[in-house]
């Protein structure tokens, strides 16, 4: 099998896709250590973060235009995976109401260091330079699955 | 068990439960959905995939610039 080549039955494509995670990673944890010297409500801050904002805007725009003309050519999304809904997939429904929920009652009671939300939970990680290397790279982790799969 | 003690319990709690749901689907070999599972059926429609990006974005403005 060539290493971008096409796949037949359970032969997996090697080197191309593993390479582009390689050095997706080896960005990610770069541009992480570079956001953890900054602080919030700077300059430098906003910089950093609007960069990984736009990059995931165009990169968001370049996947759904490069699936809509897959999809002229094959209608189950191009690339033969589409994906359907099992009632397994409702605890990972039920879990994601759980948290919104447990957010809400903690962002609606008084005080904040009684009730930690989410947000006051990231910031004591924050607080740290490794920390906030931690987070941001988690950040930008969601991002790369959100925009690849 | 303070107050803040019993909500950092539960937010300990949905994050093991994360943790464990995440762990079934490895284990299951398919059988259970993980995460990614889940968030390749949400970005299956450009609706779903420009909705779940822009929560992204707003989650990291929020959390790392203001």
């Amino acid at each position: 099998v060539r290493p971008d080549g096409p796949t037949h039955g359970t032969v997996r494509p090697l080197g191309g896709e593993r390479r582009r995670v390689t050095a997706a990673v080896i960005v990610g944890l770069g541009y992480s250590v570079l956001a953890s010297f900054t602080h919030p409500f700077t300059l430098n801050a906003d910089l950093v973060t609007a960069a990984a904002v736009v990059a995931g805007a165009l990169a968001t725009t370049w996947q759904i235009r490069r699936r809509s003309t897959a999809a002229r050519v094959r209608p189950d999304g191009g690339d033969g995976t589409r994906a359907r809904w099992t009632p397994l997939s409702l605890v990972w429904v039920a879990l994601a109401a759980a948290v919104t929920g447990w957010e809400l009652f903690c962002f609606l009671s008084q005080p904040r260091t009684r009730y930690p939300t989410l947000s006051a939970l990231l910031d004591s990680l924050d607080s740290t330079r490794v920390g906030k290397a931690v987070a941001f790279g988690a950040w930008l982790a969601l991002g790369f699955l959100l925009v690849t799969r | 068990v303070s107050g803040r003690h019993a909500i950092l319990v539960v937010w300990g709690l949905l994050g093991a439960g994360v943790v464990l749901a995440q762990t079934a689907a490895l284990v299951s070999k398919g059988r259970f959905p993980g995460l990614g599972t889940v968030v390749r059926r949400l970005t299956y429609r450009p609706v779903g995939r420009s909705l779940l990006v822009l929560a992204w974005m707003w989650l990291g403005w929020h959390a790392f610039a203001r």
